[in-house]
């Protein structure tokens, strides 16, 4: 049958010649195992960074967005389910070369590129030639993910990209295995390995009503990117907005997010962040030495900023990230 | 009570038939399913993969 083993993600596709594997884009060609979507984005957009959710990278900078058709992961609730979820063929595409990425970032005064909207996992060789091209430019590499790889494709895209979100959408299998048809330890494991490779790393939660929003997975999810990534990584709770799959569910109550927010601080973390919820308090980030406001948000937008050099202007604290 | 049996029986009928239908459609879909033919770009070999033979079976 000439199948091949893609060993990129936890699933282990066995394709067959012609087949595909279950992200829909590498497939089987003779016996190689070929990508269908490498310099052929179906989203390019520039964004505020605060959009993705980075809140420790250059405030207020632009990042050149880009993705392509497919993911490894279906969560009921994907808000980008028109690319994620489909095949390449039936997306429009670009034809946009490393290079050509590089260049129209430049071009566009944008800091960084980021890795985006669907799974940059499953474009692998083009967000890995990207990110070289990038860095030989001076441009940041920041990917956008949901963390479901292997260790040693993971390893390798930690030489090249400077920070990495993870969206850890629950802390128990039955709700990976549920919402999204995977699995919750390969997550766990991208995110210590993403840590101990000193790339940044910020963490997401995205908070949906009735399936991960009680008090006891909220603290284990909270205590376990505690005591295994710091207390000083960024923990972004986001609001759920029905879609997809899950237009049955209201959004997720500001009480809840801000449920959430309270218990991380009270369990030490330094910074917790509410994501789409624009005025909340949660948006901004506090100094956690006097506990004085250093960058304000209004949605996406940074309003306020008393940071100097990466440090709290009042009692020249160190703030972890990227700042310059 | 009689009619909440009699709807309880209906449902679980509706359901068997389309489960059945499911199934045949999935069965159906087996061998007819066909991936679309390559395209002309897009194209790069992958990095991470076992090739046949190194593959058992």
């Amino acid at each position: 049958m000439n199948k091949v083993e893609c060993v990129l993600c936890p699933r282990h596709c066995r394709i067959p010649e012609g087949g595909r594997g279950n992200c829909r884009v590498r497939t089987n060609v003779k016996g190689k195992l070929f990508s269908l979507v490498y310099g052929t984005p179906c989203s390019v957009h520039i964004d505020p960074i605060e959009k993705k959710p980075f809140f420790h990278i250059l405030p207020g900078s632009g990042a050149f967005s880009i993705a392509t058709a497919g993911c490894n992961l279906h969560c009921r609730y994907c808000q980008n389910w028109q690319i994620s979820q489909t095949n390449p063929e039936d997306a429009q595409t670009t034809p946009l070369s490393p290079d050509e990425v590089v260049r129209q970032a430049l071009e566009n005064n944008c800091r960084s590129i980021a890795y985006t909207y669907s799974e940059p996992i499953v474009f692998y060789e083009y967000t890995y030639d990207t990110c070289v091209a990038a860095r030989n430019k001076g441009l940041l590499n920041i990917l956008v993910s949901a963390g479901y790889i292997e260790q040693p494709p993971l390893i390798e895209l930690c030489k090249v990209a400077h920070a990495i979100k993870i969206d850890l959408k629950g802390i128990t299998d039955e709700f990976y295995q549920k919402m999204s048809q995977a699995t919750l330890k390969p997550v766990l494991d991208s995110i210590i390995t993403i840590k101990k490779s000193g790339v940044w790393l910020e963490i997401c939660n995205l908070i949906v009503p009735t399936w991960n929003d009680s008090d006891q997975d909220l603290l284990t999810l909270i205590r376990w990117v505690r005591d295994n990534c710091g207390k000083e990584t960024p923990l972004h709770f986001s609001r759920f907005w029905p879609t997809y799959q899950l237009n049955d569910l209201p959004p997720t109550p500001v009480e809840t997010l801000t449920r959430a927010w309270d218990m991380a601080k009270a369990e030490g973390m330094d910074f917790v962040y509410i994501g789409n919820v624009p005025d909340h308090k949660g948006t901004n980030t506090y100094c956690p030495n006097d506990g004085k406001l250093l960058i304000a948000r209004r949605g996406y937008a940074v309003t306020e900023n008393h940071m100097v050099d990466g440090k709290c202007k009042y009692c020249a604290t160190t703030i972890p990230g990227i700042w310059k | 009570m009689q009619i909440l049996c009699n709807n309880d029986t209906r449902d679980m009928e509706m359901k068997r038939r389309d489960f059945l239908k499911i199934c045949l459609a999935a069965l159906a879909g087996m061998f007819t399913f066909k991936w679309p033919s390559l395209p002309s770009h897009g194209l790069k070999e992958a990095r991470f993969y076992r090739s046949p033979d190194t593959l058992a079976g």
